[in-house]
């Protein structure tokens, strides 16, 4: 068995939190698990000597696998805001362990894709703790947020609150180190919408000319007409805007804020501002920044796939046939007319699949209009998301099993079994409709059928029974998994997805050669990465080809060409699935009996379509 | 995949950070430690920093400097020295005259390492990236590649990587500057490395160019990420 003993490097003088690669013992010798490199315990001792690593109190790892890459996570003791920084262990439970010593707080996380989780919801949660808590302590709020960053620089809305809350004399400077940790584009973005949303009083002006406003003005049912279609999209938005941005919750944005409503031009300015928190601002700003691009043509997936969004979006953009609309977008002087007609969701149904999923719901909007779910699925963050009516289950009556709702609103994160339609449409999107949800507090046993693909996103693995049960003392417990919920609430955060997960994606695995087990595939075949396509070459190669054939069937599969040496490195960095032996145009790759299970669930869940993928 | 060298560093303090990545790591000042027993004992005087072509020495660092490959100022071989007196069978056998000898004839100026290279591991990329990966080379020793040198089976699996991995020496500090492709230290550093720059404003503009190359995530992922070809 493979225990952590300590961890590569040092924590820096003056830091708060840092974050370092485990040093593993499997009782051969001490290994670091991400350059794969052994060495003896003198050696490592030797290095602690150095300053180049730390040894702690050893922590095992039952289920350790090559390709986990644990992590140790340490905060100093003593350090202002290191409370902020601790782990909440009970959310992570196996697979996470505090190993603390008399100066800092030290956490083992046995993988390294569920400390990713960790930091990045860690770092929503300290924005979110400014937004609400420090926004009138502006060197506290610029000191955690600076120091947050340890959790990863990129973090747009770190950096975006640490710039704004920076004193004036040194905001320039800390926007140029802002501009240099975040790099990626879509973060540069956000970064630049996040700080716009901090630091001013923005508004945002629709205006309607002809048909509805013709002569000037508007009729009071226009008028009434046209804010509750605002409302209707509000309750689409909310959802939207803590999608994009996790340190909001959909119901911490609040209602669009009608700041002015000028009769006689018949314009609607909306206003960002709020008597409340910043927070209040900040999510009024994003819920209108998502808004004007919407108005603009810009609707994000989730938007454009919401038929009743895009109904109420077209009929706010075309109330009659006479009337026309611009808007002036945050920030700008002049207005812009909008020309596009709204995208309604009018494709055929082609397939409908029941499925009887395990969930947990993260998330009820406006009105108890929408709900969100959060289902077991591929560890990407939101990807595992769901939506759906709660007043349509698409016949035009109400699902089942929501009395719950109407009765309390203390259900968030508690875990559910739903049944629900997917719809597979003719433009190749997919619709989900709820038909029935049975919350596990009320009825401690049931099962569910379908359990999301942990291998080919979109897609469910069907054909066996789940019983899942929530039993006296808060302990729910299925057939590959079971975890105590966290008390008092009886509720599961949605980081304990990761354990579920986890566990989930073994148990489709063990699945792959099940001849009662069958997947149904996503709406859309999913486009391989670069080691899904050595994997499907070398399933249909029999699992096992030197590279040059392993080339050839790529090529003719995907239409690709490839050089042996970047298939090599590629299939290297996923050693628990592929085996590399050799080396240059001698080497032999193979699929190791969990690369052949990926490889046989990839196929049977509709991931072997060889569809050709964009140009790298 | 381009090779670059790599160099440990202790970087516990903001500071010393700087001046390690500004001014170049310094020889270690232990009296005491190994590479100065072992540089003494190859009559290597004055005291030498290290870096090693795609290849980190420790199995685990704290910080880490990642320099491009040409190497201005200093001297090459293709086995870590030290190994020398240490574990690179046969030559820690060998008398100290012969040792001596063994490196100077395996010693080269570093500006030529682009030229020596091509000679060893050579530019074919699948040579390259068993190289980086740490394979035993195909020759049996240095000797079979510049011949008419001291021959000596370094280079055979029954050693390991430390005796066919281009060694760069430098006395005083090891350049950096522009050379500097990528650096990285424990995530913890970063806010502090931040703090620092907003505490020394008349210093920003140089500092800030220093986190363009800043790599997040510590020595071992640098490297892996290197060996990848994600990181140039």
């Amino acid at each position: 068995m493979s225990r952590v003993v300590g961890y590569e490097g040092t924590l820096p003088e003056g830091a708060v939190a840092s974050w370092q690669t485990a040093i593993l013992d499997d009782g051969q010798s001490l290994f670091n698990p991400v350059t794969h490199r052994r060495f003896s315990q003198a050696r490592f001792d030797a290095l602690v000597e150095e300053g180049h690593a730390t040894p702690i109190r050893a922590v095992s790892l039952p289920r350790f696998r090559p390709h986990d890459q644990p992590v140790v996570y340490i905060v100093a003791k003593g350090a202002a805001d290191c409370a902020q920084f601790r782990v909440n262990t009970s959310k992570y439970g196996p697979y996470v362990e505090g190993v603390h010593s008399s100066d800092s707080y030290r956490w083992v996380f046995a993988k390294r894709s569920i400390f990713d989780v960790f930091r990045e919801e860690k770092q929503d949660g300290l924005v979110a703790h400014i937004l609400a808590d420090l926004d009138e302590d502006a060197p506290a709020a610029a000191a955690l947020a600076r120091a947050g960053l340890a959790l990863g620089r990129g973090h747009a809305a770190l950096n975006a609150v640490w710039v704004h809350f920076t004193a004036e004399d040194r905001r320039s400077l800390a926007r140029r180190l802002a501009d240099a940790g975040v790099t990626a584009p879509a973060a540069k973005l956000r970064f630049q919408t996040l700080l716009a949303s901090l630091s001013a009083d923005h508004k945002y002006k629709i205006k309607f000319d002809g048909g509805i406003a013709e002569g000037g003005g508007l009729d009071i049912d226009a008028a009434a007409d046209t804010l509750g279609t605002l409302r209707e999209l509000h309750s689409s938005l909310a959802p939207e805007v803590a999608c994009q941005f996790g340190f909001l919750a959909a119901n911490q944005v609040p209602q669009l804020h009608l700041q002015e409503l000028l009769a006689a031009s018949a314009s609607l300015v909306f206003s960002v501002r709020s008597k409340g928190k910043l927070r209040d601002q900040v999510a009024r700003y994003l819920e209108l920044s998502i808004l004007e691009e919407c108005i603009a043509g810009q609707l994000p997936q989730r938007l454009a796939e919401d038929s009743s969004f895009c109904e109420s979006l077209d009929r706010l953009l075309h109330p009659s046939d006479q009337t026309t609309v611009e808007h002036t977008r945050l920030g700008a002087i002049d207005a812009v007319g909008v020309h596009r007609d709204v995208a309604i969701a009018t494709a055929e149904v082609v397939r409908t699949d029941s499925l009887r999923v395990f969930c947990f719901l993260i998330g009820i909007y406006q009105n108890s209009e929408r709900a969100e779910v959060m289902l077991a699925s591929p560890f990407r963050r939101r990807s595992g998301r769901v939506t759906f009516s709660l007043r349509d289950r698409g016949d035009g009556e109400r699902p089942e099993g929501l009395e719950l709702f109407d009765e309390s609103n203390d259900f968030l994160y508690r875990p559910f079994v739903v049944d629900m339609d997917r719809q597979i449409l003719d433009n190749g999107t997919e619709r989900y409709l709820l038909q029935d949800a049975v919350s596990l507090d009320q009825h401690p046993e049931t099962v569910f059928r379908a359990l999301p693909s942990s291998v080919v996103p979109g897609a469910f693995l069907i054909g066996r029974e789940y019983k899942v049960r929530l039993l006296p003392g808060r302990k729910l417990v299925m057939p590959f998994w079971q975890f105590e919920l966290e008390p008092p609430k009886k509720s599961l955060p949605t980081t304990d997805m990761a354990q579920f997960m986890a566990a989930a994606e073994v148990e489709e695995l063990e699945r792959a050669s099940d001849e009662r087990t069958s997947w149904l595939g996503p709406s859309r075949a999913p486009v391989p990465g670069a080691a899904d396509r050595c994997i499907v070459a070398l399933r249909h190669l029999g699992g096992s080809a030197v590279i040059g054939d392993v080339l050839d069937a790529m090529h003719d599969r995907y239409n690709m060409v490839l050089t042996s040496s970047n298939t090599l490195t590629v299939c290297k960095g996923v050693p628990s699935l592929v085996l590399v032996e050799g080396e240059g145009e001698d080497a032999r790759l193979s699929l190791t009996p969990h690369g052949a299970s990926h490889a046989s669930v990839y196929a049977r869940a509709g991931g072997d379509e060889g569809r050709t993928p964009p140009e790298e | 995949m381009g090779l670059v060298w790599f160099h440990a560093f202790r970087g516990r303090s903001i500071p010393e950070v700087f001046t390690v990545l500004k001014e170049g790591p310094e020889p270690n000042p232990l009296p005491t430690c190994k590479t100065k027993m072992n540089e003494a004992a190859l009559g290597i005087d004055p005291p030498q920093v290290y870096a090693y072509l795609g290849r980190t020495y420790e199995e685990c660092l704290d910080a880490c400097l990642m320099l491009s490959l040409p190497a201005p100022g200093g001297q090459v071989s293709p086995f870590d020295t030290g190994g020398l007196v240490g574990h690179i069978g046969p030559v820690n056998g060998w008398d100290v005259d012969d040792r001596k000898i063994f490196l100077l004839e395996y010693t080269w100026p570093s500006d030529e390492i682009e030229d020596l290279v091509e000679a060893y591991p050579t530019l074919d990329q699948p040579a390259v990236n068993a190289y980086v990966q740490g394979a035993a080379p195909a020759h049996a020793g240095p000797h079979l590649v510049w011949t008419g040198r001291t021959p000596a089976e370094i280079w055979l699996p029954a050693n390991e990587w430390p005796a066919w991995t281009w060694e760069l020496r430098c006395a005083g500090r090891l350049p950096t500057g522009e050379r500097i492709a990528r650096w990285t230290g424990a995530p913890g550093m970063y806010p502090l490395l931040v703090e620092y720059i907003e505490n020394n404003p008349d210093r920003a503009d140089d500092l800030i160019e220093l986190l363009d190359t800043y790599f997040e995530g510590g020595a071992s992922d640098l490297h892996a990420a290197y060996v990848r070809g994600e990181v140039a």
